[in-house]
């Protein structure tokens, strides 16, 4: 299992440790990628390196593309704060699943072949302070991107699972403790 | 009225970049007074941004009435680079309410590699992310227009032509109104 956290500041960090922690308890072995030093912005050699052969031209990003192919889930846990996945997890996407990892390009007939077939699990744990009246106006995109966009490349049975907690929830450890608790399930 | 265009792609002679400079090009034909945010030659920090540069930027939107996107939807989605750029410029605070009012219209001008139907069956929420999030900071009554090119893998020099024509139009007619 491969957890994906956005651990910028302090109570995300405390937030993908306690994730790690209980998915521990369950799993095989969870493999914890934090992007506190990732740089999520696709740089120019990369873009241009991107419908090549070695669309990978960076030593974090190659890492974090041999944990996606050890990987049975991924997990992302990530604070929305406009209304989307962050953009660290944003930039984890868009430069690690890459052809190759995430999709193969058939070359005869242009078209996309899913790659993540292995991946029995989509999670998302999202830091979501919003009312469920603005979640239903304005969309909830960081599902939408885990959910449908990279469901699309997965198997045909990948389950999705997701949590939304609160930041309230975050600063007291008891109720942090009982909404991860929900994870124990997936 | 000011229009701002917000330009975010790393390579600096791509598709993208024409259509910046076609908008641009169009902006200055209706004569119209205009700022360009270029957040990779800017040196934008998506991760950690300079509070004076967010600062900056949240002055110019706020007396800005046309804003201008252009990016490429990677993974149904905007880029990291401009997602971060929301994430810090355009973020609620409790005394940032209804900062960007004078934004009467967004536009967006941006390429899909896959076709129409798929992303519909991925959500779009790029252009959500757009039209309900960015358009709920804006004006009361703030318009929307999405200027999209779908399937950019295998379309031909001809169509990418006729892409820049449509969005030239698009931009005279909204300009300066």
């Amino acid at each position: 299992m491969l957890v994906i956290a956005d651990d910028r500041d302090a109570h995300m960090a405390t937030l993908a440790e306690d994730v790690c922690r209980v998915l521990t308890r369950r799993a095989v072995s969870v493999e914890c990628i934090g992007l506190n030093g990732f740089e999520p912005a696709m740089s120019e050699r990369e873009r241009r390196a991107y419908e090549s052969d070695t669309p990978i031209c960076d030593d974090a990003v190659a890492t974090s593309a041999d944990a996606v192919r050890r990987a049975d889930s991924l997990v992302f846990v990530c604070p929305t704060l406009s209304n989307g996945l962050s953009a660290p997890v944003k930039g984890w996407l868009d430069r690690v699943l890459v052809p190759g990892v995430a999709f193969l390009l058939d070359e005869r007939t242009g078209r996309v072949r899913p790659a993540l077939g292995h991946i029995s699990t989509l999670g998302l744990i999202a830091v979501d302070d919003r009312s469920a009246l603005r979640r239903w106006l304005e969309h909830d995109n960081a599902r939408r991107v885990i959910f449908r966009a990279l469901r699309l490349v997965c198997g045909l049975k990948t389950r999705t699972r997701s949590l939304r907690v609160t930041t309230a929830v975050l600063d007291r450890e008891a109720d942090l403790a009982v909404a991860l608790q929900r994870m124990t399930r997936w | 009225m000011v229009t701002t265009v917000v330009h975010c792609h790393p390579v600096a002679d791509s598709f993208a970049r024409a259509v910046t400079d076609t908008v641009i090009d169009s902006v200055i034909d209706r004569g119209a007074r205009h700022h360009v945010i270029d957040l990779y030659v800017d040196g934008f920090d998506p991760r950690r941004p300079d509070p004076t540069v967010v600062a900056e930027h949240r002055e110019l939107l706020a007396s800005t009435g046309l804003l201008i996107l252009v990016y490429p939807t990677w993974w149904s989605a905007q880029p990291a680079m401009l997602q971060g750029w929301f994430d810090s410029v355009w973020a609620r605070s409790e005394t940032d309410a209804g900062s960007f009012a004078s934004i009467s219209r967004v536009i967006v001008c941006t390429t899909h590699g896959s076709p129409k139907w798929l992303n519909a069956l991925e959500g779009e929420s790029g252009k959500r992310t757009v039209s309900r999030y960015l358009r709920s900071r804006c004006a009361k009554r703030c318009r929307f227009t999405w200027i999209s090119l779908y399937g950019m893998d295998g379309i031909d020099h001809e169509t990418r032509r006729a892409h820049l024509g449509k969005v030239s139009r698009a931009i005279r007619r909204f300009v300066g109104r």
